[in-house]
């Protein structure tokens, strides 16, 4: 890590006022509040999709939902956590704390900065009209096919797919933007003296989640541009009666989508990299290894898209390099975690609520890790693939993976972006009850999916029974505790003991040398780094 | 140690480096249909599709 001298001059603290800064801000730290502040508000639009598919699923038979609604739900609760709500809070970080780590004034292209939020309200808007526009007169099916897209269902849905593919255009642009940012950010302004390998973990795994994200959106946007040409204008990209196969729509679209995995996961895994050395009191173990493993897992994870195909028919040695190539990550991601134990080990842990999520994040994310290496075996993810089993392996992925990773980082910094500190016994209790209820969920998935319960179905044999219930009962409260994560953050904006510079005993970096919250204008003064 | 902002060098090399990952994005795009639809027919015909 990094240490480094500076002299703070005066603050050019003209913050602008109204609506006109939030609308017209080209300020870092602005921007990554409405980022922040967009995603909470998705958050729950997409948890209460959640809830009604789980009070849905709570007993057999259909309780409140016809299945057209219930695929209907099934595909935007996806769509909307995962470009709504995990993507834009991870850039909110992003560019709240990647200009505070390096000594920048602000992110390189501050106006790009702003057309890259402002292009998410619209593509909400978008995403959000795909879901409703059926219920009005003419507006064609609900969308049924899952966050996949796959045709030739998805040739077939009425208008909201073409919602749909403009919101992921939309949402498309507004990555690519952001992305290109912050790899300009990184690359030209970094304070004097810090060397890339002197940069922090977080602001690496952005580098590289950046590259990632300029790497596989076009292709994305490139799948489902064919899928509007073969929807409108006589093409058959993915229409088997004019030659074409859907299929290939299969790889494209999966191409983007594991990669996407990490894309969710890496941000969460840089914001572990600084709490944990925070908590431990110990520097972090294995610098450079872990900027080589998420190298690894970004490069190997781009190359082994077609595990989420294996029943479609590919050839035997096809099938036996994607299987391999899987497993083969678990080596980097493993690395990654052997590093954040090390750093634990013998260390003065303390545990507070970051440092909490950080060991619950490495006990269930390994977890769904050790469930994803089951998956990655071909004949035993002939008999797992498309039942429940899946659906809790990547919760047990993305919850902690990525999820509990941002509210780590919210915890960590929040005292640091409003110069309150945070209500510790709340957050404590959020916790707990987030935690237990996310197991209480998602623990019995695991068994529904073994025992032969389908996924995306909306009814169920009743010897399925039991285990909905007490997974349904598990999301209700899983999903009611987040009220209490917006208190807890409401009330520490509104006020609360006053946060010093330095909020943690252990912390270490540049962005801790700056007040609690930091000046409108940050690292007007270039920090040296030694 | 003088003070920071972004002066106008400084702002053109952004723009330089964002133009060229734009350029990077744009390239990507546009090969994603025919690299595609390529690696599918080579992949279909190894398994004898």
């Amino acid at each position: 890590m990094s240490t480094a001298t500076l002299t703070h001059g005066h603050d050019h603290d003209h913050a602008p006022t109204g609506w006109r800064r939030w609308l017209l801000s080209t300020n870092h730290k602005d921007i990554g509040t409405l980022y922040l502040i967009f995603a909470l508000v998705m958050l729950f639009l997409g948890g209460a999709s959640a809830m009604l598919i789980r009070a849905e699923l709570f007993m057999p038979g259909l309780q409140l939902l016809q299945p057209d609604l219930y695929n209907n739900l099934v595909t935007n609760h996806a769509l909307i956590m995962i470009f709504g709500a995990v993507m834009p809070a991870a850039a909110g970080l992003a560019n709240w704390m990647i200009p505070l780590m390096i000594g920048a004034p602000d992110m390189a292209l501050p106006r790009m900065n702003n057309l890259s939020f402002w292009i998410l309200p619209a593509a909400a808007l978008m995403l959000l009209l795909s879901f409703v526009v059926p219920f009005f007169p003419g507006g064609g099916s609900q969308i049924n096919t899952g966050w996949t897209l796959y045709p030739p269902l998805s040739l077939q849905v009425g208008m909201s797919m073409d919602f749909l593919i403009f919101a992921i255009h939309l949402l498309g642009i507004s990555s690519v933007l952001a992305s290109i940012n912050i790899i300009v950010t990184i690359l030209n302004m970094r304070a004097p003296g810090m060397s890339l390998l002197k940069m922090p973990i977080f602001v690496w795994t952005w580098l590289v989640t950046a590259f990632l994200l300029i790497l596989v959106v076009p292709v994305l946007a490139g799948g489902v541009t064919m899928l509007l040409f073969d929807r409108h204008f006589g093409t058959s990209f993915f229409n088997a009666a004019g030659g074409g196969d859907p299929v290939l729509f299969q790889h494209l679209f999966w191409f983007f989508g594991h990669p996407e995995v990490y894309i969710l996961i890496l941000p969460s895994m840089g914001v572990l990299a600084s709490i944990v050395p925070t908590f431990a009191r110990k520097p972090l173990f294995g610098y450079h290894s872990l900027v080589g493993a998420m190298i690894a897992i970004a490069s190997i994870g781009m190359v082994v898209w077609a595990h989420h195909q294996y029943t479609i028919g590919m050839s035997l040695g096809a099938v036996k390099y994607f299987m391999i190539g899987t497993i083969i990550i678990s080596i980097p991601v493993g690395l990654m975690i052997f590093n954040y134990i090390a750093t634990m080990w013998r260390g003065a842990m303390s545990f507070e609520t970051p440092m909490l999520f950080a060991v619950a994040i490495l006990l269930m994310f390994t977890f769904g890790g050790l469930t994803g290496v089951m998956l990655a075996v071909v004949p035993a993810d002939l008999q797992y693939q498309d039942s429940m089993f899946v659906v809790a392996h990547f919760h047990y992925v993305l919850l902690p993976g990525a999820v509990f990773g941002l509210f780590a980082g919210v915890f960590y910094w929040l005292p640091k972006w409003t110069g309150h500190m945070y209500d510790e016994k709340l957050a404590r209790i959020f916790f707990w009850v987030n935690v237990i209820s996310f197991n209480v969920t998602f623990f019995p998935q695991h068994f529904l999916g073994l025992a032969g319960m389908p996924r995306r179905i909306v009814d169920y044999n009743a010897m399925f029974t039991e285990f909905n219930v007490v997974s349904s009962i598990g999301a209700f409260v899983f999903g009611l505790s987040h009220l209490l994560l917006l208190y807890i953050v409401v009330k520490t904006v509104r006020g609360g003991r006053k946060a010093e510079a330095k909020v943690w005993e252990g912390a270490d970096g540049l962005e801790w040398q700056l007040p609690s919250p930091p000046p409108f204008h940050s690292w007007t003064t270039a920090p040296q780094v030694r | 140690m003088g003070e920071q902002g972004i002066n106008d060098a400084l702002r053109r090399k952004n723009i330089r480096v964002a133009w060229v990952l734009a350029g990077f994005v744009l390239l990507i795009l546009i090969s994603a249909v025919p690299f595609w639809r390529g690696l599918f027919r080579l992949m279909t015909a190894a398994s004898g599709g």
